[in-house]
């Protein structure tokens, strides 16, 4: 400003700084992570099976693949959650760090200077059993998906860095615990029809007996029994072959009067009914109890894996809970099933909060929660669909629906086997796994919670 | 970015010979003080996609208040009209994540000028010590300089180009209550106090945008000179 006093002349003259552009301030993370490392299954595989067969389908990633473009373009780019995650905490986009399997052997990723790769994370992984989703042999599979568990993964970084120890700068995601639970719901299938078995074979013998004379049914139930089990132990064995074999050797024993009453398509009308019923609740009752146990025994070792990270130095560790699996594509196809695949996810979420509750350098994201609330309202979300898949899952498009029933994966998906539909906002790429957008929502989560804890 | 430097003449006063009292039609009178302004905010929520884990079931926003080096120019047009505009330094808003956000501390950083030109009207005569004044004047609240943080980009492209963002700048108008006091000979004392309507939208780089009432409050303190 410039006085002139007396006389007056008086200018004033106010120098106004502006800047016409919006500028980006400073985006220097709250915490200067080293690096980012990644524990977990397909939600967070960064491209373990790009390799092969899948890298010839267009594939690699659990998601739509082959969307290019630098991160925070549109359409969506192909990236996992948590290679967004180490993307916004360390500016790079986390990398496998072990790749093969579906015909290729394993191999190491290169692990020295800047570009080394400390994503764990294998689509099928589980927690702790080395048979995961579409691993039927466990450790050194190779023929399909390698499916290394979390605590294998954890023993991998150990391996490449050197040590099982953590300097304390690595910020580690973990995410696991979805293929546990669709090991236990075919575990419980198993068990189920099982004991549907059970039943129908309690049933023709309970029915067979009645066409019996008192003085044999004793006797008779022996030859029924052991004539149905070792029908039903047949490869080949049928419902109709079952009672023909209880028919035969109930025969001997049948009283004056059961000519003609012994009716083998009503027999097994009831059977299977029976089994039916008998699979049912077991399901409900004995079944359900079993993996919902095993579910929380599962977060339990998860957490144990967690708090022995931080033990050893770790001081960062992101670990998100379960989505709501029960809300699902797959889930929704059979509807009777939700209660069940929700109870699991719930009771392993549960038992994961619990555990880690109050553990020093452990931050616990409710992406559950998050989840449900999209379903709620995807529109706030600015989400168009949250029911049907992106992919489309049908043979021959999807080379992986071997059995031609629309079972086919993501890791094959990309941009031109979708469906005839603008998928870009849809929520699911297949019938568990989330497109690019879904994968950058859970991201923003994540980073988040990051935010408020004070990480980022 | 580099930053230009605008230079704005606001105001090249020639008076000569000026023996008039205090706020005589026709003088004008100079100050310089502190001027504070404090958004009284009533965030909407951002626009989709959005987070909805807090009650109010979205991400929100909080503003700042800032307080700088300001005065302001009268002139007095009559007995009792008079115009008036305060000046001040650019004022330096922090904006901070609310709702969903809260507890985000500062996302983002906003600049602010506020023009007004208050017409008035001075209660009292000329020559007393005392004049409270009100005024509505027309205000042009310019925002400038948004400055993103790493926050903001981490919570809506993660992994992405730093999020940006503009604040739409808007015409308002703005009632004033205030008083002069006269303390010795031709230097007085200012005080005033005004309170504007103003809805703002916030428009970001990932095409999301939020809606604000920002409704300042403006309070001015100043020790002036009349000539």
């Amino acid at each position: 400003m410039l006085f002139k006093l007396p006389g007056i002349t008086l200018t004033v003259l106010i120098a106004l700084t502006s800047c016409k552009k919006p500028g980006n301030g400073d985006q220097s993370p709250a915490v200067s992570f080293s690096t980012v490392i990644a524990f977990g299954d397909s939600l967070s595989d960064a491209g373990t099976y790009q390799v092969g067969p899948i890298k010839a389908a267009g594939g690699g990633r659990f998601t739509v693949n082959g969307v290019d473009g630098e991160i925070g373009t549109l359409p969506v780019p192909t990236y996992t959650w948590a290679q967004l995650v180490s993307a916004a905490a360390v500016g790079k986009a986390s990398c496998a760090a072990r790749s093969g399997g579906f015909g290729s052997p394993k191999s190491n990723e290169p692990a020295t200077g800047p570009t080394k790769c400390r994503n764990y994370a294998q689509g099928g992984s589980r927690v702790t059993n080395p048979k995961g989703i579409g691993n039927p042999v466990g450790v050194g599979f190779t023929a399909g998906p390698l499916t290394e568990p979390v605590v294998t993964q954890i023993a991998n970084f150990g391996a490449d860095s050197g040590s099982a120890n953590f300097d304390g700068t690595e910020l580690i995601t973990v995410l696991a615990g979805p293929n546990d639970l669709f090991g236990q719901i075919e575990t419980l299938t198993l068990e189920s029809k099982a004991a549907g078995a059970a039943g129908f074979a309690k049933s023709i013998i309970t029915q067979m007996i009645a066409f019996v004379t008192p003085a044999n049914r004793a006797q008779a139930q022996t030859a029924i029994g052991q004539a149905v089990q070792t029908e039903a132990a047949q490869a080949a064995a049928t419902p109709i072959s079952i009672i023909t074999a209880a028919i035969k050797a109930a025969t001997p024993f049948l009283a004056a009067d059961a000519a003609g009453k012994v009716n083998p398509a009503e027999i097994g009308k009831t059977a299977e009914a029976a089994a039916k019923e008998a699979g049912n609740t077991y399901a409900a009752t004995t079944g359900l109890q079993n993996a919902v146990s095993a579910m929380a025994a599962v977060a339990d070792t998860l957490s144990s894996y967690v708090k022995d990270m931080v033990n050893k130095g770790a001081r960062y560790v992101v670990v998100v809970n379960i989505p709501d699996v029960s809300q699902t594509p797959m889930a929704a196809k059979n509807p009777s099933s939700q209660p069940l695949i929700l109870a699991m996810t719930t009771a392993f979420n549960t038992a994961l909060e619990k555990a880690l509750a109050g553990a020093d350098g452990v931050l616990f994201v409710d992406a559950f929660s998050e989840n449900r609330r999209q379903f709620i309202d995807p529109a706030h979300y600015d989400l168009d669909n949250v029911k049907d898949v992106a992919c489309n899952l049908n043979f021959p498009a999807n080379v992986l629906d071997a059995t031609k029933d629309g079972s086919g994966s993501a890791i094959v998906c990309n941009g031109n086997n979708l469906i005839n539909a603008d998928t870009s906002r849809y929520l699911f790429a297949d019938n568990v796994h989330p497109t690019p957008y879904g994968h950058k929502l859970l991201a923003q989560y994540v980073t988040k919670a990051m935010v408020l804890a004070g990480w980022l | 970015m580099k930053c230009q430097v605008h230079f704005l003449i606001a105001v090249i006063i020639l008076l000569k010979g000026s023996f008039v009292y205090a706020q005589m039609p026709g003088s004008w009178l100079l100050r310089t003080g502190a001027i504070t302004v404090s958004p009284q905010v009533t965030s909407g929520c951002l626009s989709a996609p959005d987070f909805s884990d807090s009650p109010d079931g979205c991400t929100k926003a909080g503003v700042s208040r800032n307080t700088q080096l300001g005065g302001g120019i009268t002139w007095i047009m009559s007995q009792h009209l008079s115009l008036d505009m305060p000046l001040a330094l650019p004022f330096t808003h922090e904006v901070s994540g609310e709702g969903a956000m809260k507890g985000s501390g500062t996302i983002a950083e906003i600049q602010s000028l506020p023009l007004t030109l208050f017409p008035q009207y001075r209660f009292f005569g000329s020559r007393s010590m005392f004049r409270p004044y009100f005024g509505l004047g027309v205000t042009y609240a310019y925002f400038f300089n948004p400055q993103g943080s790493g926050r903001l980009t981490a919570t809506t492209n993660p992994g992405g180009e730093p999020t940006t963002f503009t604040v739409d700048s808007k015409f308002i108008f703005s009632p004033q209550v205030g008083a002069s006091l006269r303390l010795y000979r031709k230097f007085y004392a200012d005080v005033f106090y005004s309170q504007a309507k103003l809805r703002s939208r916030i428009h970001m780089s990932t095409g999301q945008h939020l809606d604000a009432d920002l409704d300042p409050q403006t309070f001015g303190l100043a020790v002036g000179y009349a000539y």
